[in-house]
């Protein structure tokens, strides 16, 4: 495996970044759980913490998600910008 | 892993009375602090002598690891990176030579148990925390509100879970892939010794650098969004109309 190439490193680059996702929209939604069983034990106010929780939980999956699509599609469009501006420079 | 055994920490006095984790990580930092001395060393002997070996010398094996560390650190992180290099070359070199020890008869690496990767998971996410204080001051409590204040009691538990989210599917990650590797090559070598078993210590080593590879880079990823100054949101839109538009 050769580290130097630009295709390898945007290859290695691209699994670390989607290989998160799954795992990561996962782990919130187990955390909100958490979360509020905890509270509700606390506070003796079962289940609606537990629920509101796992709702900020959900969202915080999908919250990581959007910026996952959101810096790939900024670094997307740098590169197709930089694209661009190369093959201007060759044109003229 | 439960399984019975000689290792070679056991017969290093001081290290036998540990857990296995806990002494094959040490006995993997005492084989890298001998190797960077004694690289250390022949670097000190040649002084300025910049005509390299001819044949692949010790020397040039440190050199071109920490070369690579410094150009991946620097590669994602840009002038900002110089300052983590401790921390994130340390964690390059402790993941990868544990990771790759795993392949050796006599070790078992530290990083397929959960206990190890969680402390350097945890250490990721203090340092990171502790490093969005010093740059940012009291306002790295931004991050955590959102783009808009009034949305911030509501924004304010769903980013804290996705913080506590991170150390979490970091350590998870290494010590399931680093596991399910060993495991696998376990297996295989019960059933048949001969032969079987080296297509699966090759996807091992694949698997040892790519998830080291991945910690290190989702690392590098927290620091600099704990480090950067948050305006991303407002130019949101105009990089998808430009990623469009360009398309």
């Amino acid at each position: 495996m050769k580290l130097g190439t630009p295709k390898t490193k945007k290859w290695v680059d691209l699994v670390s970044k989607y290989g998160t996702i799954g795992l990561e929209m996962g782990i919130c939604v187990f955390l909100g759980v958490v979360f509020g069983a905890y509270l509700d034990k606390i506070f003796h106010t079962q289940p609606w913490l537990t629920l509101i929780f796992t709702l900020f939980g959900i969202v915080a999956g999908f919250k990581s998600l959007y910026k996952l699509a959101h810096d790939l599609m900024k670094r997307e469009a740098e590169e197709a910008k930089r694209d661009k501006r190369e093959g201007e420079k060759r044109d003229s | 892993m439960e399984h019975g055994g000689i290792f070679y920490y056991q017969f290093i006095p001081g290290l036998n009375k540990l857990p296995m984790q806990v002494g094959n990580a040490a006995l993997v930092s005492i084989i890298l602090l001998i190797l960077f001395f004694l690289g250390y060393r022949s670097l000190k002997k040649k002084g300025d002598d910049i005509i390299p070996d001819e044949k692949f010398t010790l020397l040039n094996f440190m050199e071109l690891i920490v070369e690579m560390s410094i150009k991946l650190i620097e590669d994602n992180m840009g002038e900002v990176g110089k300052s983590l290099l401790y921390i994130l070359g340390s964690l390059i070199v402790f993941i990868l030579f544990n990771n790759l020890s795993g392949l050796v008869p006599g070790f078992a690496p530290a990083t397929s148990n959960l206990n190890t990767t969680l402390a350097l998971a945890l250490t990721v996410f203090f340092m990171y925390q502790f490093y969005g204080f010093k740059v940012h001051g009291a306002k790295y409590l931004k991050h955590f509100m959102g783009p808009f204040l009034w949305l911030a009691p509501l924004m304010f538990p769903i980013e804290l879970i996705g913080h506590f989210a991170r150390p979490m599917s970091l350590s998870l990650r290494l010590f399931g892939n680093m596991m399910g590797d060993h495991l696998v090559v376990g297996i295989f070598f019960l059933l048949a010794p001969l032969l079987v078993p080296l297509p699966i210590m090759f996807l091992g080593i694949f698997v040892s650098v790519v998830q080291t590879l991945v910690f290190v880079l989702l690392s590098m990823a927290y620091f600099s969004g704990a480090i950067e100054h948050e305006h991303e949101e407002e130019h949101g839109t105009p990089a998808l109309e430009e990623a469009t538009e360009a398309a």
